[in-house]
């Protein structure tokens, strides 16, 4: 079959269906998602289910699927952008979705629409299918507000777009980070006060791969967090952080500033990196 | 525009006492009263560079208990003084965060403005509390440069850094603390900054990254278990050559 021409009545009809679509909608009646696999090597269940030898394309059966793609790209035209990004619904009990809501589990994403059929988006797998097919999908809509358009957007960029911290920060940070679960240790009361902060920056100058460091921690604190913590200022916790990343390797020069967001410019932050915490500070794998 | 200068907000120019309230330094405990709270040679009294004395107290496994009495001991009028030198501290922050923003110099010229390390002036933003002498001079560095802002950063920082035709550069009579003679020389500022609006509380939640809270305790999961059960399996055609 040849390819649909661009000023095609096929391709108009597809355009115009698409355009109702959004990054998040959901397709509740498409039961089906595709990887590719090798039964001869099998990683999935769906693999190690197929007595077909090589490899194979592997349809294995979920609960739906939820549109990935930006939404500029879902309306632009197919003749241009014939590609949508879905990933497959899976269930998840009480405390499961409950974990996803709260941002816990990385591998989920948590759509509001969604918690009646207790169904959360597993952002493992990811299959492109053409428009002309998603054309067809009945659409139920995945946006409700704002906030919640943001948070899903959140869960992909953490899940895709984490910054590679180089190795040799990753060790040298690890004492730092081992802190944060101490939540529980009465000791560790720059603990309390590392997991009280909005988030943790981290730059680098002149750069990340150079061969002599300056580290500058840029410690944010919550708004909401006053200019004490539990008693203390906070310049006595920065003391007690810096205190657990001393100079080391190619970091030879390590600061470290307690801000709020405000006191930070756009330079500092584009210059900086989100500490990776998931990463830096568990390394267990866990069942569902 | 002297006058400006001469008279910051905080005071007459003799503001040392003023400014040197007990707010300024952080809680300092009594002989008497640490043994009363049964502290022993576990803590140590020290100094800050300012020269104001710290109580540090190394944390034992008592600490917890002790830091409970000690809360309970502090009186109204200890905890409204803390809670001022909270807002001092908060104050300081801000304000070299405006100092920043404003003169465009780097963390090691703002520390050379105040003869410090770049590591002491880190401290004072994130809270550790100033010396009076410091205070006075942060925030009349403030008024000046208010005083002469040219509107953009580059702007600014060429005026304080670029040598003039005589060969003077600004920068230095601002580490003299010639606030005076800074003023006399570039004049008033025309800047015409806009003031952007504020974004609200709940935008800014909203916005938020998770935080390390969150972050700390994610689950690093293996694949969903029931994501496997196999519906079709179809050969891909790739032609494996040998």
């Amino acid at each position: 079959m040849p390819k649909l021409e661009d000023d095609s009545p096929e391709i108009v009809r597809i355009d115009d269906a698409m355009r109702e679509w959004r990054q998040r909608d959901i397709a509740l009646d498409v039961e089906w998602f595709v990887h590719i696999g090798d039964p001869g090597a099998a990683l999935s269940a769906a693999a190690a289910e197929s007595t077909d030898a090589g490899i194979q394309a592997l349809t294995s059966a979920v609960r739906g699927l939820v549109v990935l793609t930006q939404t500029c790209d879902i309306v632009r035209s197919c003749a241009v952008r014939p590609y949508i990004e879905c990933a497959p619904l899976v269930e998840a009990d009480e405390t499961f979705l409950r974990d996803v809501e709260r941002g816990r589990r990385p591998s989920y994403a948590a759509l509001p629409a969604l918690m009646p059929e207790r169904l959360v988006v597993d952002l493992d797998r990811v299959m492109t299918v053409e428009k002309s097919i998603v054309a067809s999908w009945t659409r139920r809509p995945g946006w409700t507000r704002d906030a919640n358009a943001r948070r899903f957007a959140q869960s992909l960029v953490r899940k895709r777009a984490r910054f590679a911290f180089p190795d040799d920060f990753t060790a040298f940070a690890k004492k730092l980070s081992s802190r944060l679960p101490a939540k529980h240790d009465k000791n560790s009361d720059e603990g309390r006060g590392l997991r009280a902060l909005r988030e943790i920056r981290v730059q680098a100058t002149p750069s990340w791969d150079a061969p002599s460091v300056t580290v500058l921690f840029w410690f944010v604190r919550d708004e909401r967090q006053g200019p004490m913590f539990e008693g203390r200022d906070w310049s006595k916790l920065l003391d007690s952080w810096l205190a657990l990343v001393p100079s080391a390797g190619r970091f030879e020069v390590v600061e470290g500033l307690v801000v709020r967001l405000e006191e930070l410019n756009g330079a500092d932050y584009v210059s900086s990196d989100r500490l990776d915490l998931d990463h830096l500070s568990s390394g267990d794998e866990l069942s569902p | 525009m002297s006058a400006l200068v001469s008279d910051p907000p905080f005071g007459p120019t003799s503001a040392a006492g003023s400014m040197a309230a007990p707010t300024d330094r952080p809680l300092v405990l009594t002989g008497l009263k640490l043994a009363e709270m049964g502290l022993s040679g576990t803590n140590a009294f020290t100094a800050d560079h300012d020269g104001h004395p710290a109580l540090v107290i190394e944390r034992t496994t008592a600490g917890a208990s002790i830091a409970a009495k000690a809360e309970n001991d502090r009186t109204d009028d200890q905890r409204a003084d803390e809670s001022r030198a909270g807002d001092d501290r908060h104050g300081n922050g801000q304000a070299i965060a405006e100092l920043r923003r404003l003169s465009g110099l780097t963390w090691d010229q703002l520390a050379r403005l105040f003869d410090v390390s770049r590591r002491s002036l880190h401290f004072w933003a994130s809270g550790k509390a100033m010396s009076a002498d410091n205070r006075e001079h942060l925030q009349r560095l403030l008024v000046t440069l208010r005083a002469v802002d040219r509107g953009t950063i580059d702007a600014n920082r060429a005026a304080l850094l670029d040598p003039r035709e005589d060969g003077e550069i600004l920068f230095d009579r601002l580490v003299e603390k010639a606030y005076d003679r800074v003023v006399a020389s570039l004049g008033p500022g025309d800047a015409h900054r806009v003031k952007t609006p504020e974004v609200s509380t709940k935008t800014m939640t909203e916005r938020a990254p998770p935080p390390p809270e969150t972050l700390v305790d994610a689950l690093h999961d293996r694949i969903h278990p029931t994501s496997g059960r196999l519906l079709a399996s179809k050969p891909v055609s790739v032609r494996r050559d040998g």
